[in-house]
């Protein structure tokens, strides 16, 4: 079927193209509202800004698609495979995107604002600057695995609220991305790049950061409770009453960080390049601070009682008021 | 002569003898115009000053031109090449933009041609500041040297995610970054080349952009919709622009007073001012590089760029 044809039969009234093979077809600006394209075949096609509301493509073939600026509303597009499609500036608010195959995928600026995006292959893909506020990313035991973002490039994005429950955003860019109030419960994220990145009262809590690059990242009130940073590098992080209890902090660099406020009870912070940080009125009680540099650190009032820190290097500390280990008050 | 003329001479003595001569040509034809000519005997013909004339009539800023030129090279297929040739003109026209040019160091730029030979180490790293948009992180670093009005003095202190979002809810995020574009580079005609700079440019960027470059409402209204009036699917834009600026409105322009938009329409929809916009009716601002992208010459020179597919190219944007 040619495009002429295609566009006649819906012009016509017709809306089931189901398993239909339209590879390849240049449909530019085509007002295709509601169509039903389930196991259809466009792979290759040219839909740039068409108009595809509330159309189905269920299971459908759309490789190397370009969709670039096409209204999908409200799609069912669960299934499909959009392996290297192209769907820069697209609108898929509301879309539901199940089980779909977005590897090497461009989202570039898309409008993903409430779509479902539930056990979605989204590694390699582009996503700089997409709105993903309130889409549905959650991962639900022997049903929908957490999202695969593994290589993606999500900088600038805005997840906003969003619940990554057990997402794999290892080595993902998150450059600038708003991660605020996000639950990355058990996320992995090593290696990933949050440079820059609002994580402010985000749910990090048992996630994997381990090398993950957190500089100048926004922590402010953020959950990492037992969560692994060994060899993060969080210089110049912003974690006013941040929880780190029990995490793993093992080599990590936090220079010149300001973590006031926080909690890190019993975390491991061993080997860890805290020059210059800023820990005053924070909670470090029994930690490990086995040969931390803490060289040009604010420790004004912190609490450190029975903290492991015989071996730290304290040169140029503030500890004015500090509670050491002892159960001392430094003066 | 005045001394702007005298360093424009002398600026186009020193490229004509230089042996780059047409790729120079090239490249700022390229940067003015959008439009990629191959046949070297069309280049040969076309004056290097009314070039570099018309290229800082389209760039009152330094920066623009830098940044005009780094696109244009960034986006030929031997980027290398024509980013020393870049690096090499930059170097030169910053004496036509600075009167004391030791404000800005760029002393004794190389020749080009030797700056553009393939094997040259020149070529072997490339400038990174390419067309790659200016990280959304780098907002605020950008609005430091602006200082005109509220709007541009406050621009780093809204939340552009929040307009970001809003603008995306509320219009199709490509329109709207074509649009966008359109009013900010209106000399610019729709092809290739314009495609390419629309997709490297965030949505967050072009906003941050265009609430710079509009000091108040009235102006980003006035501006748009001249956009919106180029437009063959004028309705189609209309709505986009009416969508995008609602919002700014209410999140930049009006944030201060509760508005301005929102209280005009409010009037307008009881017949109070007797002022509808209409966008098809809008004074049509003619562009002034009039360039159909039918006639970009797809051969398959060396350095032909245009990849994009030509079905889309022949629709109106």
């Amino acid at each position: 079927m040619d495009a002429k044809e295609f566009l006649q039969r819906y012009q016509s009234g017709d809306r089931d193209f189901s398993g239909v093979n339209l590879g390849g077809l240049k449909l530019i600006r085509a007002d295709l509202v509601e169509i039903n394209l389930t196991g259809a075949d466009l792979s290759k096609g040219n839909l740039i800004l068409a108009y595809l509301n509330r159309a189905i493509f269920r299971g459908a073939n759309l490789e190397h698609i370009k969709l670039s600026g096409a209204n999908l509303d409200r799609a069912n597009l669960s299934s499909a495979n959009l392996s290297d499609a192209d769907l820069h500036g697209a609108r898929l608010e509301g879309a539901d995107l199940r089980n779909a195959n977005l590897a090497l995928a461009t989202l570039t600026d898309a409008n993903l604002i409430e779509a479902d995006i539930r056990n979605v292959n989204l590694s390699g893909s582009i996503g700089r600057g997409a709105c993903l506020r309130g889409a549905n990313f959650r991962e639900e035991k022997r049903v929908y695995q957490g999202a695969n973002f593994r290589g993606a490039d999500f900088s600038f994005a805005d997840f906003q609220g969003a619940d990554l429950t057990g997402a794999d955003l290892t080595r993902a860019n998150l450059t600038g991305a708003n991660l605020s109030e996000c639950c990355l419960f058990g996320a992995n994220l090593t290696e990933a790049d949050l440079s820059g990145a609002r994580l402010n009262k985000a749910i990090l809590t048992e996630g994997n950061l381990t090398q993950a690059v957190l500089v100048k990242a926004d922590l402010t009130a953020a959950r990492l409770e037992r969560s692994q940073l060994t060899r993060a590098n969080l210089n110049g992080s912003f974690g006013q009453m941040i929880l780190m209890s029990e995490a793993k902090l093992m080599e990590a660099t936090a220079r010149k960080a300001d973590w006031s406020y926080g909690r890190l009870t019993r975390a491991d912070l061993s080997r860890a390049d805290l020059t210059g940080i800023n820990l005053s009125q924070a909670d470090l009680i029994d930690a490990f601070l086995t040969r931390t540099v803490l060289k040009d650190s604010n420790l004004t009032k912190v609490l450190m009682n029975r903290a492991e820190m015989s071996s730290a290097n304290l040169m140029g500390a503030n500890l004015f008021c500090a509670t050491m280990p002892d159960g001392s008050i430094y003066r | 002569m005045s001394n702007q003329a005298a360093v424009l001479t002398e600026i186009v003595q020193e490229l004509e003898q230089d042996p780059q001569i047409i790729r120079i040509k090239k490249l700022l034809l390229l940067s003015c115009t959008g439009h990629w000519e191959s046949d070297n005997n069309k280049i040969t013909l076309l004056d290097t000053s009314r070039l570099i004339h018309r290229l800082r009539g389209l760039s009152p800023k330094m920066e623009i031109v830098e940044k005009r030129l780094r696109q244009a090279a960034a986006y030929l297929n031997k980027p290398m090449v024509y980013d020393a040739i870049a690096t090499a003109l930059i170097n030169k026209f910053t004496r036509l933009y600075y009167s004391d040019t030791s404000k800005y160091p760029a002393a004794s730029p190389p020749s080009l041609s030797k700056l553009s030979h393939p094997n040259s180490p020149a070529n072997g790293e490339r400038t990174q500041l390419s067309f790659q948009a200016p990280p959304s992180a780098d907002l605020a670093a950008s609005a430091v040297q602006k200082s005109p009005s509220n709007i541009q003095r406050n621009l780093r202190n809204y939340d552009w995610f929040e307009v970001r979002t809003e603008v995306m809810r509320a219009t199709n995020p490509m329109r709207v970054k074509v649009l966008i574009f359109f009013t900010l580079e209106p000399q610019n005609n729709f092809n290739a080349y314009t495609w390419a700079s629309i997709k490297s440019e965030l949505l967050d960027r072009l906003l941050y952009r265009l609430c710079e470059a509009c000091s108040n409402l009235p102006l980003l209204e006035e501006r748009v919709h001249k956009t919106v009036s180029r437009f063959p699917e004028a309705d189609d834009y209309a709505q986009t622009a009416q969508g995008m600026l609602r919002v700014l409105d209410r999140l930049v322009y009006g944030a201060e007073d509760g508005g301005a938009m929102g209280q005009r329409l409010e009037l307008e929809a009881f017949g109070a001012t007797g002022h509808v916009p209409d966008f098809k009716t809008f004074d049509v601002a003619e562009p002034k590089v009039r360039l159909n992208p039918n006639e970009l010459e797809l051969d398959d020179s060396e350095e032909s760029m245009f990849v994009m597919d030509d079905a889309f190219t022949r629709t109106s944007i």
